[in-house]
């Protein structure tokens, strides 16, 4: 009987074994811009788009090794659209069918000048969708049938893309009505002041990248994956993609016909501002370009844009002297079941006096400003929102439900892959990549659904914008994502060693 | 009566009215290295130098506008020891009577393969130590002289860049853990802790990369040289038994290759818990250097310093391409010289407790040193423990000293030279720190530099923030920090307070 048992684990692990085999590489990027009249995504205002400042793109890059494989989608939109990504799963059943639906991997590059499908007036909304849809379904095909025997290489890079926007004060400071809660920390806060403590938390300087090539050598693309949201035009009234625009542009020169795949490393309290240093900033920007901004951002897209480029041609350089071209693919989608947040006391309390205030606010609008008062009023809907939302979870904390949400981990020979849907505080990231057993791991936030802030505990009780309440999911929920990140990892490492294993079952 | 009196305010503030003029400019280096066998100075256990990996220098750039001047003075050892500072100043008040030797800014590059310059318990050390130090006295005096007879009328810039130097080596735990007997203080913090552990929860705090810099060049627009003022602690070869300047060595040679005669003056800017190793993405990191050197180091940190030096480079291009825009041969100067007084960090009755439970711990592991066969080891073992003995006796002497003396004196230096700020402190001072002086400056830009000129029987050491301090581990706590948390705030309020009277053109009170 013991015999059996080990024969049959034994047996068990083979099956499951990932052995290396001749990747086939395919790549595909199609265009998913509108010039119509749709509302801005990214800010508790409505902005209203006036035009189309440059294209926002859907790239896939398909891998396969012939036993396992994985579509990579990455879209310049502010998370993917839940209703996107299902109608998409469903076009790609019926007109890929040697392409499981759950391989594509979906992530957004969390632009905050893409399009606002839930804002937009419901007949452009619904046109939108369908062209959005099609253009990534476009994509994948076009992708998934290129594919060609290629090889890859693999490295990484250290270079600053971001800061991170929550300032902490020694005091602490109050919050703000359905956006902030009451704590030490404020977004974007003031450095200037004697309360600045610090900056709350690192951010991560580590841009991971995966090349492709072909089987003569020749460079075609690269996922570039850096803990940077390309949020920088977040004032401009333009349909835009942001940085990755800028950084497709220099590829161009650079690099001619060689596609890139934006994706974004946990990266959820990421910011493109500088905490201090805003004069010595503009004094840089105008001995540089000698000129005023052609739109919001402009300058400070091209410089980060120009470090990354910097970043990928220097781990280029030493990462293509290894190129794989059999490797072993395994990849895994799980639905992980999260703990839910739950709103304290505290924060219930506030809301309650909240929803007071906007019903204040609406009857007699405080603002003398024309501006100030159209940009509060806009938000006041939003704000609301937020506030009938916390009442509601207080209310109901004992029947919270937990979150579903959707879960890939996947290797490509030594490096791992983990997808998780929300703006994943940096730190998160840091335990999965500390912790992997592969020798580079990217973290892919805001992939697969539309998620919301998932923030530590550390932030949480320094509050401010982007914690607690405005979390689906509370920290522990963040942690439990990294505890299935590494054991998925370590499992799918531990396949392309069935010998050790079945030693060990003896 | 009234108006006599605004009329002598207002000359008194003309008088102390800071005004543009002609910058004069001056650079020297001197070699301050030795082959002879020295301590090298960085680690609890004693290292000995076997000869000489690349030279140490000692760089001076003088400025001067006729109103008022500083000479930066930055040499590749641990820190600015009193007794350099102090000779260093009587050598070159000598060779130059009427020049103002407190307007020397020294600092210290933070090599860890630099010499100790203290007494040595061994006789024949301390001897060649001795002999030695003096040997740099002469050849820093030499260049801080050097510089200011050689000043020409010339132009500075400035600019600054974003790159990654440095990362923060305090890691810290969901759980508190243990400390080590004079080492580290119990916490949730461990000096580079393992980050491959379910208990991993963050790096303590973020490694700045803002990286500054003061381009000087002559009247014909040609560079001369370069202040570089980065977070940065060139230890890398922290385990290297050869003297040698580090980092700095590899970017004084990218520089001769890329700009042959120009100079670089290195400052270290609030970086007290920088470190060049990852957090993690360990095996990440030798991939790459396998797969850009394909063979095994020459010496320990070899491929870290070059990589370093490299970025080092690219961001020097990158800020100098438009910082160069616009050089200035006029600017207003003004240096003022400060006798700071700072609050100590004084040991609570718990952490003197636990500094005797130490010195117990401490003596039971130098009865069980001879169990250790290799000699090597043994003696590395009993040299450590000779330090954390030390630490501990000095955290129950200051404990008993402060209540008499709770202020520690230290020389401040705050300065302008037009839109630029510079202030200076002696220890290895917390990156957030410097971040609060950098946020509140009223300047375009302020460099921080730390390991600046030690005075008044001073020491050296960590200057850890209060958050820090509460997460434990080595580097904060009366072990580490002669000063506290507090009176690393005093600084950076003396330093908010003096940048604004110098941007304000009142560097000197009416009174």
């Amino acid at each position: 009987m013991k015999i059996r048992i080990v024969c049959f684990a034994a047996l068990t692990l083979l099956a499951t074994a990932v052995s290396a085999g001749q990747l086939k590489i395919g790549w595909a990027i199609n265009d998913i811009s509108t010039d119509k009249s749709v509302e801005l995504a990214g800010t508790f205002h409505w902005r209203h788009s006036k035009g189309l400042r440059d294209p926002l793109m859907a790239t896939a890059l398909a891998i396969d090794n012939g036993e396992d494989c994985v579509v990579f989608l990455s879209m310049d939109f502010i998370s993917p659209p839940t209703h996107i990504v299902k109608r998409v799963r469903k076009i790609v059943k019926t007109e890929i069918p040697d392409l499981p639906p759950e391989k594509i991997l979906f992530n957004a590059t969390h632009i905050h000048t893409g399009v606002s499908i839930g804002r937009t007036e419901k007949p452009l909304a619904e046109e939108y969708s369908h062209y959005m849809s099609d253009q990534i379904v476009k994509s994948i095909k076009e992708a998934w049938n290129s594919r060609k025997p290629g090889q890859i290489a693999y490295g990484y890079d250290l270079v600053v893309t971001a800061f991170n926007r929550r300032i902490v004060y020694f005091n602490e400071r109050k919050g703000s009505i359905g956006t902030s809660p009451r704590g030490k920390a404020v977004l974007h806060g003031r450095t200037d002041v004697p309360d600045f403590s610090h900056v709350e938390g690192g951010a991560d300087p580590f841009a991971n990248y995966l090349f492709t090539y072909d089987m003569d050598g020749k460079l075609t693309g690269a996922i570039i994956n850096v803990g940077y949201t390309a949020q920088v035009s977040i004032k401009d009234c333009y349909v835009s993609s942001d940085t990755w625009h800028d950084m497709r542009k220099l590829m161009a020169e650079h690099h001619p016909g060689v596609y890139i795949l934006p994706q974004v490393a946990a990266a959820g309290e990421a910011t493109f501002e500088q905490p201090y240093y805003k004069e010595a900033e503009k004094r840089r920007y105008r001995l540089i370009y000698g000129r005023e901004e052609a739109y919001p951002g402009e300058f400070q897209r091209k410089q980060i844009a120009g470090r990354i480029l910097t970043s990928f041609d220097r781990a280029h350089e030493w990462a293509q002297k290894e190129k794989f071209s059999d490797l072993p693919l395994k990849h895994v989608t799980r639905t992980l079941e999260l703990s839910p947040s739950v709103p304290s006391e505290v924060d219930y309390q506030a809301a309650k006096e909240g929803l007071k205030k906007i019903r204040e606010y609406r009857e007699n609008p405080p603002w003398k400003d024309p501006a100030v008062k159209k940009r509060w009023m806009s938000s006041l809907n939003g704000r609301e929102n937020v506030c009938k939302r916390i009442v509601w979870r207080y209310e109901n904390s004992a029947n919270l439900k937990k979150v579903p949400m959707e879960f890939h981990a996947l290797r490509i020979g030594d490096v791992g892959f983990v997808s998780e849907q929300f703006e994943y505080y940096f730190e998160f990231g840091q335990r999965i990549q500390a912790r992997s057993p592969f020798i580079q791991t990217f973290v892919i936030q805001l992939a697969g659904m539309s998620g919301g802030y998932l923030a530590t505990e550390r932030a949480s009780r320094n509050g401010g914008y982007g914690t607690r309440f405005l979390c689906p999911v509370s920290p522990e929920g963040g942690q439990e994502i990294v505890e299935a990140a590494v054991s998925t990892l370590k499992e799918l490492k531990a396949m392309d060693e069935p010998a050790t294993q079945q030693q060990k079952g003896n | 009566m009234k108006s006599r009196g605004i009329c002598v305010a207002l000359l008194a503030l003309l008088a102390a009215t800071v005004s543009a003029a002609p910058l004069r400019i001056g650079w020297a280096m001197n070699d301050i290295s030795t082959d002879q066998p020295v301590r090298l100075a960085g680690t609890f256990h004693q290292r000995i130098s076997e000869g000489l990996r690349d030279p140490l220098c000692a760089t001076a750039l003088a400025i001067d506008n006729g109103e008022d001047c500083v000479v930066f003075l930055s040499m590749d050892l641990i820190h600015s020891p009193e007794y350099v500072v102090t000779t260093v100043r009587k050598l070159v008040k000598a060779a130059i009577p009427d020049f103002q030797t407190e307007k020397i800014l020294f600092n210290g590059t933070h090599t860890h393969t630099g010499p100790s310059l203290y007494p040595q318990k061994n006789k024949k050390l301390s001897e060649i130590t001795l002999e030695y130090r003096e040997y740099v006295c002469k050849q820093a005096a030499k260049s801080v002289i050097e510089a200011w007879n050689s000043r020409q009328p010339g132009k500075i810039a400035y600019g600054y860049d974003l790159v990654v130097t440095a990362f923060n080596r305090r890691i810290v735990y969901f759980t508190r853990q243990k400390g080590s007997p004079g080492g580290s203080p119990a916490g949730c913090a461990k000096l580079h802790g393992n980050t491959d552990t379910p208990d991993f929860s963050h790096v303590e705090g973020w490694a700045d990369p803002f990286v500054n810099y003061l381009f000087t060049y002559d009247m014909e627009g040609k560079l001369t040289g370069a202040i570089m003022n980065v977070p940065y602690t060139a230890q890398v070869s922290i385990k290297d038994v050869h003297l040698s300047s580090d980092t700095w060595s590899d970017m004084r040679r990218l520089m001769a290759e890329k700009h042959p005669g120009v100079f670089i003056l290195p400052q270290v800017a609030a970086a007290g818990e920088a470190t060049f190793e990852q957090p993690y993405y360990k095996a990440a990191e030798q991939r790459r250097y396998r797969l850009i050197y394909g063979r095994g180091e020459a010496y320990p940190g070899e491929f870290q310093r070059k990589q370093i030096a490299g970025r080092l480079l690219t961001s020097f291009e990158r800020a100098r391409a438009w910082a160069e825009k616009e050089q200035f041969s006029d600017l207003p100067i003004r240096h003022l010289t400060k006798k700071l007084m700072l609050s100590r960090y004084i040991p609570s009755d718990e952490e003197c407790e636990q500094a005797k439970q130490d010195l117990e711990e401490i003596a039971r592991r130098r009865e069980k040193l001879s169990e250790i066969k290799d000699p090597k080891l043994r003696k590395k073992r009993a040299t450590s423990l000779n330090t954390s003995d030390g630490r501990c006796h000095k955290v129950l002497r200051v404990r008993k000293e402060s209540e008499e003396k709770p202020k520690l004196p230290m020389e401040f230096h705050a300065l302008r030279i037009g839109d630029v700020g510079f202030v200076s402190e002696q220890y290895e001072y917390y990156f957030e720190f410097g971040q609060r002086i950098a946020a509140r400056s009223p300047f375009i830009q302020t460099f921080v530099i730390e390991l600046s000129a030690i005075v008044d029987g001073g020491s050296s050491g960590y200057l850890a923030t209060e958050r820090a301090t509460k997460n434990g581990g080595y580097g904060v706590g009366p072990l580490s920090c002669p000063l506290s948390p507090q009176g690393g705030q005093e600084i950076v309020e003396a330093a908010i307070e003096s940048l604004n009277e110098l941007k304000n053109g009142k560097a000197e009170k009416a009174d």
